[in-house]
């Protein structure tokens, strides 16, 4: 567990780095075609962006350690407004795609694997894998044209402008959809939730490829070990033996990839975001990395890294908690 | 002895579909077991044991196929749907395997793998009885009531090999298969394992079949023995007279090549045991045979009782041309009965 | 079967919620009210910067702008010539002087009264707080011209009383009166705004037809309407959303759904062909000011030769640009400065002709002795201005090749690279593109052709800098008309840069709304009190 703060440090190092080194920077990529150069220089030496690296780099440390992360550059914004603006519609984004996920990829991987090299086992196997290898920007375009539309379902956003302006104005926990709920107003609630609909829908497909083929495999795995065979040997009915011994013990693995999936999943919510217009940090990161925005793109960044390791965390605990063998040690 | 055997096999053949051709595991395999009695098969590794131990009770994998006549107190097991055959297992059918440490699901404590058996069985079980049975059962094994609650991965490899006997023996099987119950175990623990094998027929009525390839516990805990070789029991007969008089060339070598305290020098049997796909013409055994004759390489011997009697009792025979001619049961020609001249074998290719 | 119980357990909350949500009596407000259309709602992919007219430079944040705040003058739509707003009247007494009288009792949106002290600190602070994405260098006229220290110059503003104010050039300039008309010269409440820093953007207070209800940065803008608003724009609609998409996509798929009823900027090409096709939606045209031009780099060796930069403007078919590359959207431009603005002229076209012409570019290149093929390395960036960037520069390489004269070979670099690239001579030839500041012909001569221009080039004409010059302090109109078509003639003459196409100003309305198609115009501000809905 002490191995977060080394991960952490050579995270924000590497972001440092890597913003640093893309050509251009903040100033150029706001005004650059309108201005006179010695006017750009003029700007960037106001925001110190002219001065030695390793002095802003040391500068950009202490900032993080204090937790300030500071304001934007291209828009005057404290960055923590951002996150604390932007993370509940990620959040909520995420937590539904992975429901979505769970509840596609689970059934599909334990049908796949209880009926092997079967047609069924066949065409579930290479639906798992178009989803996991398909863009989702494509994806998402592709479920816009012929499920939105036809279904009247919402093509992009979180909410209709109207729930959007009067839930969004008094936000309580900032995350819309709970704040919708809390407002009772009950259409704008239902609003929220059927926005939720085909983005969650897009992104857990990607992921849902990832959890079909290993709950088939585990399945396969479980029916095949001995204590399956013993149970079948005491007259346990074949139902009972997939559903209480092979299936249960197949899902254990899954949790542990699940935490592995969470960064997967943050990384396929900035596309999805982009592609639904969906007012997340997503959106919010792909903005600033444009504008070479540095103190927004480093927040942003550490905080995903933060909510991966978070992540990972509560992984290890739900582990220990199902599995009685981890508890042991 | 008791009159009526509890199980009849007659002519078992399981046979496994590969791309090389089918695998003869079984082929032709004739005994029976009375109650409360405790037959031993033994046999080399890939001589069939464990498939016709699985194949008992049902639990073959997909790709095999069973075939001939098993009766379970008088009912034809064999022609029984599915279900039944479901049924049959846990109740009147038992199995303990050979690896204890993996044959608990680590998920389930111990007392809902009791529960869970007790209540496939009879569904209308109550919470209570399920405990009273369960504890029972395990105090017999020698396993304390406090530890009903535990999981698998709590207890030592002879606990739960003693966990799986206990599990087998909750509805009082009639029948159980035992297949190499000690072999992952050492040497104090397996002790003990038989002496609680043994002891079952006195606790429970139970008949057993017990499958290893250990002389020693068959004739420590066995009433008959069978020696298998290449999927056919060559032998089978009471275990103090096999055993004082080998009359199969295999049964034979095989005695000698056990090592006990006494022994000086290392003996092994020439060859390997042969591919069940093309297994030899004739006797299975006869390339390995130090008695061949030139009838053995044409014919399948027939089984006829070890002392001369009935042929095929399924409960005392020997299946070999050499044996059956020295006590008379069968004549050969002076062709038929010419020594086989013996190739060079090489030193056995590890398997 | 703990877990199966968890999930089932999960499922069951949530539905549980879902089911109270749908009970629960619900109220949408309605739209409706005693006076106004039905409320409207605006898609837009351009970014915000700052909502602070002391803080922003682009069209995005300055559309919004307009709306919220008042200036001293604004231009109506499709005209050349400023209307009073807030001011009265505004009057050069000489070129370096500019009085305007605001109207009586003007108040902003809080109540406050405006007076001639809001217009100064206005000015003021944006010079103060010169933010680096702000627009203070259009206020030269003004400034101090410290670089450390900006403010406004001794005495360029003076306020006599609370409705007069008056501005002191620092040297004749006949286009300040134009800046003021853009969102730079917006007038900010004093007692609110601070001098020296930028207003969060959520709180910014203005005296425009609008007022800021609600803003999320990059998702969504509530204006309404400003009841404390006594100019001409009064606004037609109660209440505006404006809806922010971060790519054009999505945006497409929004107004073709009916799930906002205007798009405007930016629809690529084929997204709008797409709903022209389908008719479900106008797409409607206005002219627009937006400027693709290809720059001579003078320190190359093939830039600094005249006659190669002659044949390549014989050479360069719009036509076939314009078609191919861009769908018919753009309109081909033969001058530097855009058809509509007073003094333009299509200065190219007299001298290169409106259709290439082989047999001239081949006699220029004869007569000056330059060897062909001519070698040349033409640059362009392929996002910045579009996906096609690509299309149009292929399209000029092979007309430039398919002559015999030219080897052209095309090399691109992302935008931030190839800011710093064009400036270090990587490419003979480059693309740029432009937008106006404020509606003058002086926004596409200044820039362009004095010293090398702002994308430094090389070019110096001191007639040409002198006529710059003149131009800014003359005040006569048709004098100063002659001065343009001087310049633009001379910039023909010596090509520092071939003008490529005008971009046309275009929107995409749902059937119900009203007003769109008369707010498109070079300017390309978005008059959003001029649209309405129905029903």
């Amino acid at each position: 567990m002490l191995l977060i703060i080394p991960m952490m440090w050579v995270l924000l190092t590497m972001v440092f780095i890597l913003l640093r080194v893309a050509p251009g920077d903040p100033v150029s990529a706001a005004v650059g075609g309108k201005l006179d150069p010695t006017v750009i220089a003029a700007r960037r030496a106001s925001l110190g962006l002219d001065r030695p690296l390793i002095v802003q780099y040391f500068e950009y440390l202490g900032q993080v350690i204090r937790l300030d992360f500071g304001k934007t550059l291209s828009d005057n914004r404290p960055v923590l407004d951002i996150i604390r603006d932007n993370g509940g519609a990620t959040l909520t984004l995420t937590i539904g795609a992975f429901l979505f996920a769970l509840v596609i990829g689970i059934p599909l991987g334990l049908i796949a694997g209880r009926r092997r090299d079967s047609i069924a086992d066949v065409l579930i196997r290479l639906f798992g894998v178009i989803t996991y290898a398909a863009p989702i920007f494509f994806v998402g375009l592709l479920i816009q044209m012929f499920v939105a539309r036809p279904l009247g379902l919402p093509t992009s956003g979180i909410a209709s402008p109207r729930t959007q302006f009067m839930v969004g104005s008094a936000p309580k926990t900032h995350i819309l959809l709970f704040d919708a709920a809390l407002s009772g107003d009950g259409n704008a609630f239902m609003d929220v939730l059927i926005h939720h609909l085909l983005p969650c829908l897009t992104l857990g497909l990607l992921v849902c490829g990832v959890f079909i083929r290993l709950v088939r495999v585990n399945i396969l795995q479980t029916l095949q070990s001995d204590y399956v065979e013993a149970a079948r040997a005491r007259g346990i009915p074949e139902n009972k033996v997939i559903r209480d011994h092979a299936f249960r013990n197949a899902l254990v693995p899954v949790v542990t990839v699940i935490g592995l999936q969470a960064a997967m999943l943050l990384g396929g919510a900035v596309l999805t975001e982009n592609t639904f217009n969906w007012p997340g940090l997503g959106t919010q990161l792909v903005h600033y990395i444009e504008a070479l925005d540095y103190p927004a793109v480093q927040g942003l960044v550490t905080f995903f890294a933060a909510i991966v390791v978070v992540v990972s965390l509560a992984v290890d605990v739900i582990n220990a908690l199902i599995d009685p063998r981890v508890r042991y040690r | 002895m008791s009159a009526e055997p509890i199980v009849r096999a007659r002519d078992i053949r399981i046979w496994y579909g590969t791309t090389r051709g089918p695998v003869k595991a079984v082929d032709g395999v004739s005994f029976s077991v009375g109650k409360a009695e405790i037959l031993g098969l033994v046999g080399e590794s890939g001589s069939g044991k464990s498939t016709l131990g699985r194949g008992l009770l049902g639990l073959l994998p997909d790709g095999a196929a069973m075939d001939g006549e098993l009766t379970f107190e008088g009912v034809d097991l064999l022609a029984a749907t599915p279900k039944q055959r479901f049924a049959y297992r846990g109740t009147h059918l038992g199995m303990i395997f050979q690896e204890p440490l993996t044959r608990l699901n680590p998920l389930m404590r111990i007392s809902e793998h009791f529960s869970e058996t007790l209540k496939t069985h009879e569904p209308s079980i109550s919470k209570a009885e399920i405990e009273r049975r369960s504890l029972e059962v395990l105090r017999v094994m020698g396993i304390p009531p406090s530890r009903f609650s535990s999981y698998p991965h709590e207890f030592s490899g002879g606990m739960r090999q003693r966990l799986m006997i206990a599990l087998a023996l909750v509805l009082r099987p009639a029948f159980v298969v035992a297949d190499e119950p000690t072999t992952a175990l050492d040497v104090l623990v397996e002790a003990q394992i038989i002496k609680i094998l043994h002891d079952l027929r006195n606790s429970f009525d139970t008949s057993l079949l017990l499958i290893t390839h250990n002389l020693g516990i068959i004739a420590e805990a066995c009433d008959r023995v069978a020696v298998m070789y290449a999927g056919q029991i060559v032998e089978i007969g009471a275990v103090d007279k096999v055993f004082a008089d080998p009359q199969h060339p295999y049964t034979r070598e095989l005695l000698r090549s056990t090592i006990s305290l006494s022994t000086t020098a290392l003996h092994s049997i020439p060859g390997a045991p042969p591919d069940l796909v093309d297994p030899p013409t004739g006797c299975a055994f006869h390339p390995r045979c130090p008695d061949a004759l030139a009838i053995c390489a044409v014919t399948r011997p027939i089984a006829y009782a070890r002392d001369g009697g009935a042929p095929r009792s399924g409960s005392t025979d020997v299946a070999c041309w050499v044996a059956s001619a020295k006590s008379g049961t069968v004549t050969l020609t002076p062709a038929e009965a010419a020594p086989l001249p013996r190739e060079e074998l090489a030193d056995a290719d590890e398997a | 079967m703990k877990k199966t119980a968890l999930v089932a357990l999960a499922a069951g909350v949530a539905t549980t919620l879902a089911l109270a949500a749908c009970t629960s009596s619900g109220t949408t407000s309605s739209s409706s009210a005693a006076t106004g259309s039905a409320d409207w709602i605006l898609g837009t992919s351009d970014t915000i910067t700052a909502l602070d007219p002391a803080g922003a430079y682009d069209i995005g944040s300055w559309n919004l702008q307009y709306s919220l705040f008042q200036q001293l003058v604004v231009m109506p739509a499709n005209s050349a010539t400023e209307t009073p707003d807030a001011a009265a009247s505004c009057k050069y007494d000489d070129p370096k002087t500019l009085t305007c009288k605001l109207k009586a009792n003007q108040k902003f949106s809080n109540g406050d009264v405006m007076t001639s002290k809001d217009v100064l600190f206005s000015m003021q602070r944006n010079l103060k707080i010169n933010d680096p994405n702000g627009a203070s260098t259009l206020l030269a006229s003004i400034s101090n011209g410290k670089t450390e220290g900006q403010d406004l110059a001794e005495g360029a503003i003076t306020t006599p009383d609370d409705t007069t104010v008056v501005f002191h050039l620092n040297a004749p300039d006949t286009t300040f009166i134009k800046v003021l008309t853009t969102a730079a010269g917006s007038i900010v409440d004093s007692k609110v705004f601070p001098a020296d820093k930028l207003l969060a953007d959520a709180s910014v207070i203005g005296s425009g037809p609008y007022a800021l209800a609600a803003y999320k940065p990059g998702e969504q803008a509530v204006l309404k309407k400003n009841p404390n608003y006594a100019g001409d724009r009064m606004g037609k609609a109660n209440q505006i959303f404006v809806q922010f998409y971060k790519d054009a996509s999505p945006l497409k798929q929004a107004v073709s759904a009916g799930e906002v009823d205007v798009a405007w900027r930016t629809l690529s090409p084929v997204d709008l062909a797409d709903l022209k096709t389908k008719g479900q939606q106008d797409v409607v045209e206005g002219q627009g000011s937006e400027f693709r031009y290809w720059v001579w780099g003078f320190n190359s060796a093939v830039g600094k030769e005249a006659a190669v930069r002659k044949a390549a403007a014989y050479l360069i078919d719009r036509d076939a640009i314009a078609t191919k590359a861009y769908n018919g959207n753009v309109t081909p431009s033969y001058s530097i400065v855009p058809p509509g603005f007073a003094g333009q002229k299509d200065s190219f076209k007299t001298v290169y002709g409106a259709t290439p012409n082989l047999e001239a570019a081949k006699k220029v290149l004869a007569d000056a002795g330059v060897t062909t093929p001519v070698p040349l390395t033409i640059g362009y960036t392929p996002q910045h201005y579009g996906p096609n960037a690509v299309d149009e520069t292929t399209q000029l390489m092979n007309q430039l090749n398919a002559s015999g004269l030219f080897t052209a070979k095309m090399t691109s670099a992302e935008w931030k690279q190839y800011q710093t690239l064009y400036k270090q001579n990587a490419y003979d030839l480059w693309m740029l593109g432009w937008y106006p500041d404020f509606l003058d012909a002086d926004n596409y001569l200044a820039p362009f052709l004095v010293k090398g221009g702002f994308f430094k080039n090389g070019y110096n004409n001191d007639q040409v800098n002198s006529w710059v010059g003149a131009e800014q302090a003359e005040t006569d109109t048709a004098k100063r008309a002659t001065i343009l078509g001087q310049l633009q003639d001379q910039a023909a003459a010596d090509v520092p840069l071939i003008p490529s196409w005008n971009g046309k100003n275009i929107a995409v309305s749902s059937k119900k709304v009203a007003g769109v198609k008369d707010t498109l115009d070079p300017s390309y501000i978005f008059r959003m009190w001029m649209v309405s809905k129905s029903g």
